[in-house]
């Protein structure tokens, strides 16, 4: 056995060069969030936001459609990738072997934020070069923050979804339910959509909501610092999913 | 001889279903040993109790020595698995996963030798999911035996082969008996078990009918062996009257006999009586495991059996 860094090192560039072979992984996870915010931009970058002068609404769908990207990469793709390896019997099989089975999860886990940090810095190069928007020069830290933060809390929501899911086949539809809606009234894709007061304040306790306010700040010039709610809402949600994680994840697949 | 695996009046339910009934067998250091018996019976789940996938209601299990649920750390790096149903990543090369799993042990068979024992060599660069059904369980194979375990679990190697295939998966099997590893091996074919099993315990609805070698196994089914010869019609007729379980049909004999040298002392009447012909028609056949089997699986499922 070599020592753990090496391993982890080796096992998360193994799970790396597999995942960017497989071509359906890699249009989801890479591809969409950028074509989706090629036609956000193409469709609305020069309409108004509320009565705001300062800004267009391009400039809070590039912050949107990286939370889409995190939420895509480290959320729907970890959670169906783990439901598909678990159901195959692939986990059952490294189960077999003395390979520890924290050191496979946290290459998994690295995989997913190498991924994740690729995918979210593709559409906020893209943003730039296609759209001239970037993130404010000081918030640039917040971003960075802001991303790591969000990757692990929605990485862990997938490891404990990834539990709930018990066929190969339900796995894209289960994950996809989970958060497309969450995504569409958190204002991901239109910032300027109106929902109801009751309907903004359940919102907000979720993470998809929580997610895009800790980017958008650090897009938008009349933020300050780091929303400390939306760290606490992120913060909390990934907490409790480890928890329920480290409580319902299996190595066999369900019983038929 | 040292006892690799012990299995001790193993019971294990699933719910209502009873799945394993008090089975008891206890497994020696370089032996194939077959589990074989119908789909159903309660092989899978003798082989997950072993592996430490499940915990048996009743009775217990050692192998090597060691609790597998328990004792599962030091265990795994001796034990080498092929289950009955397991994925591979499928967008790995043969190679690459090959020697991923070589680096999850200390001590790991060579690369190379992996790669002749299965015969993977010609589909090293191939991604696993562009491999045929036969050479993915053979991929099984190579990564059961990667890091050169003592045991070896394999739970039906060869289901939906072709001959050429199981051929080949049976030639793999010989190689690790070869290598001096102890192997368990569950399999629904007769065949199999009979050419690969040193000793075959045939399980049915979860308890171990028998156990033992395919000539013990037919001792303890009451078989006999198969004689056929020709003869004329007068010795013909005589040696059909002496040997109750002997028929003759024009001249040609054939039957069971239960012992072999009852009639092996009668066979001067074929030399006198018939010439070279005689001899050489004749045929002694040992019982057959098939022969063995159905007759234990009649005896088991006869409706007189008072089980539940």
């Amino acid at each position: 056995m070599t020592s753990i860094p090496v391993r982890l090192g080796r096992q998360t560039k193994l799970e790396q060069r597999a995942f960017w072979r497989n071509p359906d992984y890699a249009f989801f996870t890479f591809l969409l969030p950028l074509l989706l915010l090629a036609l956000l931009g193409a469709v609305n970058s020069g309409d108004e936001i509320g009565d705001r002068t300062d800004i267009n609404a391009i400039d809070l769908v590039v912050p949107g459609v990286v939370a889409f990207a995190v939420m895509v990469s480290a959320y729907a793709n970890l959670a169906s990738r783990l439901a598909v390896l678990r159901a195959d019997g692939v986990l059952k099989r490294i189960r077999t072997t003395p390979l520890d089975p924290r050191a496979y999860l946290t290459a998994q886990l690295l995989s997913t934020l190498t991924t994740t940090l690729l995918a979210s810095a593709a559409t906020i190069l893209l943003g730039f070069v296609a759209f001239g928007v970037s993130p404010r020069a000081e918030a640039v830290l917040a971003l960075a923050l802001g991303l790591v933060l969000g990757i692990i809390c929605f990485a862990a929501l997938g490891l404990a979804l990834s539990s709930a899911i018990s066929h190969a086949d339900a796995a894209g539809p289960i994950t996809h339910a989970t958060y497309l809606p969450l995504a569409l009234v958190s204002g991901v894709f239109d910032p300027s959509i109106n929902i109801p007061g009751w309907l903004e304040t359940l919102v907000s306790l979720f993470p998809v909501q929580a997610l895009v306010e800790l980017l958008v700040a650090a897009y938008d010039p009349t933020a300050d610092g780091v929303p400390l709610g939306a760290s606490l809402v992120l913060a909390i949600w990934g907490i409790g999913a480890i928890a329920i994680a480290m409580r319902t994840f299996s190595w066999v697949p369900s019983r038929k | 001889m040292t006892t690799v695996v012990e299995v001790d009046r193993v019971s294990k339910s699933f719910g209502a279903q009873s799945v394993l009934r008090e089975i008891s067998f206890s497994i020696e250091r370089g032996e194939i040993f077959c589990l074989l018996g119908p789909n159903g019976a309660g092989k899978t789940t003798t082989l997950e109790i072993l592996e430490g996938f499940l915990e048996p209601d009743s009775g217990s299990v050692q192998v090597l020595g060691c609790d597998p649920l328990a004792s599962g750390e030091a265990l795994r790096p001796r034990v080498g698995v092929v289950l009955q149903e397991s994925g591979f990543p499928k967008f790995f090369r043969v190679g690459e996963i090959i020697d991923t799993w070589r680096s999850y042990y200390d001590d790991p068979l060579p690369y190379d030798e992996i790669l002749d024992l299965v015969g993977l060599r010609s589909d090293e660069a191939k991604l696993v999911r562009r491999l045929s059904g036969g050479q993915r369980r053979r991929l099984d194979f190579a990564l059961a035996v990667a890091g050169d375990p003592e045991v070896i679990f394999l739970d039906e190697p060869t289901t939906g082969f072709d001959p050429e295939a199981r051929a080949r998966c049976w030639e793999a099997i010989a190689g690790l008996r070869e290598l001096g590893k102890t192997i368990l091996l569950t399999t629904h074919y007769l065949d199999e078990a009979e050419r690969l099993g040193d000793r075959i315990a045939v399980l049915l609805d979860g308890a171990a009918g028998a156990i033992g070698s395919t000539q013990e196994l037919a001792q303890q089914a009451d078989l006999g062996v198969t004689v056929s010869f020709q003869a004329t019609a007068e010795v013909a007729e005589q040696l059909a009257r002496e040997f109750p379980g002997l028929k003759n049909a024009d001249e040609v004999v054939d039957g069971q006999i239960d012992d072999v040298r009852s009639l092996t002392r009668r066979l001067d009447l074929l030399d006198n009586h018939a010439s070279q012909r005689a001899f050489a028609s004749l045929r002694v056949q040992p019982p057959s495991l098939e022969q063995a089997y159905l007759a234990l699986v009649g005896r088991q499922s006869d409706p007189m059996d008072s089980r539940p």
